[in-house]
């Protein structure tokens, strides 16, 4: 055998990464939120109108601030490794959305819609953070959330776990070559 | 004018390769014109970069070939076990209809896909080339095991083939130039689970080197040779043949180079090429052997672009022939966690493999036979990315500290089996797509019949046996082609047979009332064998289309 992709990204009808946003997928985030009780000042039907498709800003913009604290979330600092945010892991996904405009308008309208809630999704609550990011890992593929979840998640691992320095604790500490290994 | 070459070689991978180094062996002057680039493994791989994990096999100007798919056919929810999943995303084909995520996997460049093989060096099992006399399917290869051996010992040779004393099925007259590769202790630990099961667990026959050889170092087993092996210790072409023939003085390479056109006047001889180089530039070269080497999917292609008033059909396409039998990887891979270290992010690629159901006849009630190997590095569960965001759950400082305890935990166990042609699978030209020169771009038609679903299922049953025999519990993941296109290997689109009404080439591999046009690559197999991996026996069989062109002056 050869080389093949192992991506654990399905297929899809659609090839674009931001399917059009439904008002169920709200309406789902909702109820998951009024549970924790920061989103029963968002509506619904307000929620739909505002986050409905429009072109890409053009230009360079600033990085969603949900970006950064979303990237946080799924990779904090502990005793041996820092955030992803310590390594710019957020900056280099946020680079790499300025060359792929699916990926950007993705990025800017589901950060947006994670900043409704409370005074936005990073001065939220661990707990609340927890629950929305949660409720987007769980999400039907149709929805954005699921796709930009799945998609930053992808990205965020393989840009911080291609830097040293989130090697510590793990067997290995190098680049398979030049040395490569000794069998055990 | 006479030519300035004794031949001309179209393709620079397995076949091609091969064939170019035999020419210049028996005295030819040999022109190899190849669609791809260079690649130098000094320069161009990256498993010495901190982010080697992000660096797959690279991908350069021109070394992706153009192709499009029909459409794939719809699923059957009595062979729901064999859709491919993972624990986290769920199934990775949605809806009812086979997807095409991975697609015709290959590497257009100066020594073609062997560029990103693993490096398995198999000879064909000799009880795989009789299907259609013996078992009623398929074809029958014209000649036997016993013509291509002393070929395979060549081509073993030049390579530098370690591998193991225990021969099989395969009998061979000397022994591998190399001993074989230890295993791994990941690959220890399924060796155990397969004999829990009664089930024989060898070391694979690689084209690595497990010694110095032919100014070439040793592996050192960093486990990444798919990325591109910056040693040379894997016997990829370019490594091998093509730096023999360039050594001889009377090869050319030129790369970058596509070939337009098989020139031919009103007579069955092909007088030369055209073909355009990287600027854009068209040229014709001619001689009097044309050696066509371009896959399983390309060559095809080309013939059938190659109309004229002599050929209205496409050159060896009297009896519609060209394309058809279009056989792929049949494939399956399950993946799990061990509670032990097993240390798997170290070793060889596919270092061990279980022949015992690779046989025509080796599995109940299914015809056709299937092998099975260590897949953990195969699968590129190598890295801590990989681990990441393919076998560890969830996220947070959880994830981080269970990615800790798993890392170099992972398991996997693959599976190919025989792939038996269908008259759903075949390549033929897009009507309307074209690539930058004009030419109608290769369209694959792919459909998995029943026998196949069968021989999957069992391929599927035993990899996930041989996983919890070997102490895992849950599955991580599973991928198989009965709901993906993928495929490494493809075949007989152009097969080798006795009668032009039912194959492209005779067993000298010239296609059939074209004497000085041969084919050396896969589309030649009348039979795809049991799930071995062909790149050796392409190149045997290159060896020996050459041998006898030139005896038979």
């Amino acid at each position: 055998m050869s080389v093949r992709t192992f991506s654990t990204w399905p297929s899809l009808s659609s090839l674009s990464p931001l399917p059009q946003l439904r008002r169920r997928w709200f309406l789902g985030a909702l109820l998951t939120g009024g549970l924790l009780g920061w989103a029963a000042r968002a509506d619904a039907k307000a929620a739909v109108q505002r986050t409905r498709l429009k072109p890409v800003s053009q230009g360079r913009a600033d990085m969603p601030p949900a970006l950064r604290a979303f990237i946080d979330h799924l990779i904090p600092a502990d005793e041996l490794t820092p955030a992803a945010s310590a390594l710019r892991v957020p900056d280099h996904i946020w680079q790499q959305a300025q060359d792929d405009a699916d990926l950007r308008r993705l990025i800017e309208v589901v950060c947006a819609w994670m900043d409704r809630y409370g005074e936005g999704f990073a001065v939220l609550q661990p707990d609340e953070r927890e629950a929305l990011v949660k409720w987007m890992s769980t999400a039907p593929w149709e929805s954005p959330q699921r796709r930009f979840f799945h998609l930053v998640r992808d990205r965020a691992f393989t840009l911080y776990y291609t830097q040293p320095a989130a090697w510590k604790g793990l067997p290995i500490q190098r680049p398979p070559q030049p040395i490569g290994h000794v069998l055990d | 004018m006479s030519a300035a070459f004794d031949a001309i070689v179209i393709g620079a991978g397995a076949g091609g390769a091969a064939a170019a180094w035999r020419l210049t062996r028996q005295g030819c002057k040999v022109l190899v014109l190849e669609a791809g680039p260079w690649f130098d493994p000094d320069k161009d791989y990256g498993l010495d970069k901190p982010d080697w994990e992000a660096r797959p096999f690279p991908v350069k100007p021109g070394s992706a070939g153009r192709h499009r798919y029909g459409e794939m056919q719809q699923l059957d929810p009595q062979w729901d076990d064999l859709r491919s999943w993972h624990h986290e995303s769920g199934r990775l084909v949605l809806g009812d209809r086979r997807a095409v995520r991975i697609g015709y996997s290959h590497v257009r460049g100066v020594g073609g896909s062997t560029l990103h093989y693993v490096g398995e060096a198999h000879r064909l099992n000799p009880h795989a080339m009789k299907l259609h006399s013996q078992h009623g399917v398929g074809a029958d290869w014209p000649f036997d095991y016993a013509e291509l051996e002393p070929y395979y010992v060549e081509a073993e040779r030049l390579i530098g083939v370690a591998g193991p004393v225990e021969t099989g099925d395969r009998w061979r007259s000397q022994p591998y130039p190399l001993p074989a590769h230890p295993l791994s202790r990941a690959s220890r630990t399924m060796a155990a689970g397969a004999s829990a099961l009664g089930l024989s667990w060898t070391p694979n026959p690689r084209a690595a080197l497990s010694q110095a050889y032919d100014g070439r170092p040793p592996c050192n087993y960093c486990g990444g040779c798919s990325r591109g092996c910056p040693r040379r210790d894997k016997g990829s072409v370019d490594q091998t043949f093509i730096r023999h023939a360039l050594k001889s003085g009377r090869c050319e390479v030129r790369a970058r180079a596509t070939v337009l056109d098989l020139l031919h006047g009103e007579q069955r001889v092909i007088r030369g090429v055209r073909y355009v180089d990287d600027k854009g530039r068209q040229h014709i070269e001619r001689a009097r052997l044309v050696i066509l080497a371009a896959g399983a999917i390309e060559t095809p292609r080309l013939l059938l672009a190659n109309r004229s008033a002599l050929v209205p059909q496409g050159i060896g396409n009297d009896h519609g022939q060209v394309g058809r039998n279009f056989m792929e990887t049949l494939s399956w891979t399950s993946m799990a966690l061990h509670p032990e270290p097993q240390s798997s992010y170290m070793g060889l690629p596919a270092d061990a493999i279980c022949w015992d159901h690779n046989r025509p006849d080796a599995i109940a009630d299914v015809v056709g036979g299937a092998r099975f190997y260590s897949a953990t590095l195969d699968t590129d569960l190598m890295g801590p990315v990989a681990y990441a965001t393919r076998m560890v759950d969830g996220w947070g400082a959880q994830h981080k500290q269970q990615l800790r305890r798993s890392f170099g935990h992972a398991l996997a166990i693959g599976a190919i089996g025989e792939s038996l042609p269908n008259p759903r699978s075949f390549i033929d030209l897009h009507p309307s797509e074209r690539d930058e020169h004009g030419m109608p771009l290769a369209r694959i038609h792919s459909y998995v019949d029943e026998m196949a679903c069968r021989r999957l299922r069992f391929m599927a049953q035993t990899c996930r046996a041989v996983l919890k025999a070997a102490g895992c519990s849950d599955l991580h993941m599973e991928m198989g082609t009965y709901d993906d296109f993928a495929s490494t290997h493809v075949f007989g689109t152009c097969r080798s047979g006795v009668s032009p009404r039912d194959s492209v080439c005779n067993e000298q591999h010239q296609i059939h009332g074209w004497n000085n046009l041969l084919l050396c690559d896969g589309s030649t197999f009348p039979s795809s064998g049991g799930g071995e991996s062909p790149s050796l026996t392409i190149q045997a069989l290159a060896l020996r289309a050459v041998d006898r062109f030139l005896h038979a002056g």
